[in-house]
C-alpha cells in the first residue's frame, strides 16, 4: 500500500490550489459592487457547480461503456463519479442557500438551477440506493448504468420545465465587469476542485474493485443460496 | 447560525455567510475523503486477495 | 411472430391476468380515491384552495397509484419464472417491453374515468364535458410517460429486497417533468387558458412520453439479459 498513486498527488495538487484560490478570492479579490463581500461564496460556489456537472456528464459517460463493454473498471469509475456528483451536488446546495440567505433574504427559492440540482442530487442518490440493494455485482453494473444514462437524460428536461413553471422569475444578474482579480480566484479554484474530484472518483472506483474482488473470494450468503437453488432444483 | 442578529443591507457585512460556505466546502470535502479511506481500509483488512 | 404480434399478444395476456385479479385492481382504484380524500384533508375545506391544488392533486394520485400497479406487474412475472419462460418462448426484449409498458399504461388510464370524477366532486371543480375528456386526454399521457420509466424500474426493482421502496425512490424524481408538464395542462385544462399555453404543455407532455419510450426501449434489453 506504499506505492506512490498518480491520484494521491493529483489529490494533493488539488488541496493546495483550493487553499492558494481561496486565499485570494477571500483576501485578495475585490468586494462585489452590489453584492459585498457576500460574492466571494462564488469562488468556492460556482467551480462546484462546474465540477458536479463535468463528473455526472463522466458518469453518465462511463455507464455508457460499462453497458457496452461490460468490464468492471467502467462500473467502478461510473460509481465513483456518481457518488462524487451526489456528494458535490449536496454541497452545491448548502453552498447556494448560504448565498441566497444574505442576498435574497432566504434559503430556498425555487430558482431553476437550485431546484433542477436538488431532483438531480436526489436522482442519483437514488441510483446509489439501488446499487446498495443488488448482489449480484453484473446486475448491479448494468442496472446502475442503466439508471445513470436515463437520470442523464432527464436532467435538462427537468431543467426546461423548471425554467417554463417559473417563467415570471427574473434571470440573475450577472455582474458587468469582471476584473482579472475575479477570474484568477475562479479559475484556480475550478482546477482545484476538478482535481480533488478527480481523487474522489479514483478512490471510490478503487474501492469499488477491491469490494468486487472480495466478493468474489467470498460470495455474499444470499446469492450463494439462490445459485444453489437454480442447479438443484 | 452563526449569528442572531443579520445584517439587513445587502452591501455591509455578510462575512459570516462566507465563512460558513467557505467552512462546509471543507467540512463535505474533508468528510468525504476521510469515508473513501476509511471505508477503502475496511475492504483490505478483511478480505484482501493479494 | 412479428414483434407486433407479440407485443399485442402479451398485452393481451396482462389484461386477461388483471381480469381475472379484478380484486387487486379494485385496491388500486379505492387506494387512488382515499388519496384524492386525504389531499382534502391535507388542504382543509378551503374550496379555493382545494380548486387551485385539483390538477396536481389529481396527478400526485395517478402518481402514488402507479408504483402499486407497476410493481405488482413484474412480481406476477417472477412468480413461478414466467419472464425466463417468455424469453425462451422466445419473445424479444423490445417486444416484452413495450408489451408490460402498454399494459401497464391502459391500467392508469382505467383509473381516470373513476378518479376524475371523484376529484371534480371533491375539489368542487367545474367543468364541462370538454374539459372533462380533456383531462382524461392529458391524464392518459401522463400515465404513458409514467410506464415507460416505471416499467423499466420495476423490472429491476421487483427482482431486490425492499422493491416497494426502491421504486418510488427512483421513478419520482425521474418523472419530475412528466409531473410539471401534466399538472400545468390539466390546470390550464380545468381553470381556464387565457394564455393559450395549453398546446404548448401538452406538446412539451408529448415530447417526454416520446424520448421516455424510445430511451427505456432501448435499454430494456440490458436490465432483461443481465441473467434472469
Amino acid at each position: 500500500m506504499k506505492r506512490f498513486r498518480w491520484d494521491a498527488a493529483v489529490g494533493l495538487l488539488g488541496l493546495a490550489l483550493l487553499l492558494v484560490g481561496s486565499y485570494l478570492g477571500l483576501f485578495e479579490a475585490p468586494a462585489e459592487r452590489h453584492m459585498g463581500d457576500v460574492q466571494r461564496i462564488m469562488y468556492v460556489h460556482v467551480p462546484t457547480a462546474w465540477n458536479a456537472m463535468l463528473v455526472l456528464t463522466a458518469a453518465f459517460i462511463f455507464a455508457i461503456a460499462s453497458v457496452w463493454t461490460g468490464k468492471p473498471k467502467w462500473d467502478a469509475v461510473m460509481t465513483g463519479a456518481t457518488e462524487a456528483g451526489v456528494v458535490m451536488g449536496a454541497l452545491l446546495i448548502a453552498q447556494g442557500m448560504i448565498w441566497a440567505r444574505p442576498t435574497w433574504g432566504i434559503w430556498w427559492d425555487w430558482d431553476v438551477r437550485l431546484t433542477t440540482t436538488l431532483i438531480m442530487v436526489i436522482l442519483y442518490a437514488g441510483i446509489l440506493v439501488l446499487r446498495s440493494f443488488v448482489e449480484d455485482s453484473d446486475r448491479r453494473a448494468t442496472w446502475s448504468a442503466v439508471a445513470v444514462i436515463i437520470g442523464y437524460v432527464d436532467v435538462p428536461l427537468v431543467y426546461f420545465c423548471v425554467r417554463w413553471w417559473r417563467s415570471l422569475h427574473q434571470i440573475q444578474s450577472t455582474p458587468e465587469t469582471v476584473s482579472s482579480a475575479m477570474i484568477v480566484p475562479l479559475r484556480i479554484n475550478s482546477f482545484a476542485i476538478l482535481f480533488i474530484a478527480i481523487w474522489f472518483v479514483a478512490q471510490r472506483a478503487r474501492l469499488e474493485l477491491a469490494r468486487r474482488r472480495a466478493e468474489e473470494v467470498a460470495p455474499p450468503p444470499r446469492r450463494d443460496r439462490r445459485q444453489a437453488e437454480e442447479t438443484n432444483p | 447560525m452563526s449569528e442572531m442578529a443579520m445584517p439587513e443591507g445587502v452591501i455591509a457585512g455578510g462575512w459570516s455567510y462566507v465563512l460558513s460556505a467557505y467552512g462546509i466546502t471543507a467540512v463535505v470535502f474533508i468528510g468525504y475523503a476521510w469515508s473513501l479511506l476509511r471505508r477503502r481500509a475496511a475492504v483490505s483488512d478483511g478480505e484482501e486477495p493479494k | 411472430m412479428s414483434a407486433f404480434g407479440q407485443i399485442a399478444t402479451l398485452v393481451r395476456k396482462d389484461l386477461l391476468l388483471e381480469w381475472r385479479g379484478r380484486a387487486r385492481t379494485l385496491s388500486v382504484v379505492l387506494f387512488g380515491i382515499i388519496t384524492l380524500l386525504l389531499f382534502s384533508f391535507a388542504t382543509g375545506p378551503d374550496t379555493l384552495a382545494l380548486r387551485q391544488g385539483a390538477a396536481g392533486f389529481l396527478v400526485l394520485a395517478l402518481l402514488l397509484s402507479s408504483t402499486l400497479a407497476l410493481s405488482e406487474g413484474f412480481r406476477v412475472e417472477h412468480e413461478n419464472h414466467a419472464l425466463e419462460g417468455l424469453l425462451l418462448a422466445p419473445v424479444v426484449p423490445g417486444a416484452l417491453f413495450y408489451g408490460k409498458a402498454i399494459s401497464n399504461t391502459l391500467f392508469l388510464i382505467l383509473l381516470a374515468p373513476i378518479l376524475t370524477p371523484v376529484a371534480v366532486v371533491l375539489y368542487a371543480v367545474e367543468v364541462g364535458p370538454g374539459a372533462f375528456f380533456g383531462t382524461i386526454g392529458l391524464w392518459a399521457l401522463a400515465a404513458a410517460g409514467l410506464s415507460a420509466p416505471g416499467t423499466l424500474f420495476a423490472a429491476m426493482t421487483s427482482r431486490v429486497r425492499s422493491q416497494d421502496v426502491l421504486l418510488p425512490v427512483l421513478l419520482f424524481p425521474l418523472v419530475v417533468p412528466v409531473l410539471f408538464a401534466s399538472v400545468k395542462a390539466i390546470a390550464l385544462t380545468l381553470s381556464g387558458d387565457p394564455m393559450g399555453q395549453l398546446a404548448s404543455w401538452t406538446q412539451l407532455l408529448v415530447g417526454f412520453d416520446v424520448i421516455y419510450w424510445v430511451l427505456c426501449g432501448v435499454l430494456f434489453r440490458f436490465v432483461v439479459e443481465e441473467g434472469v
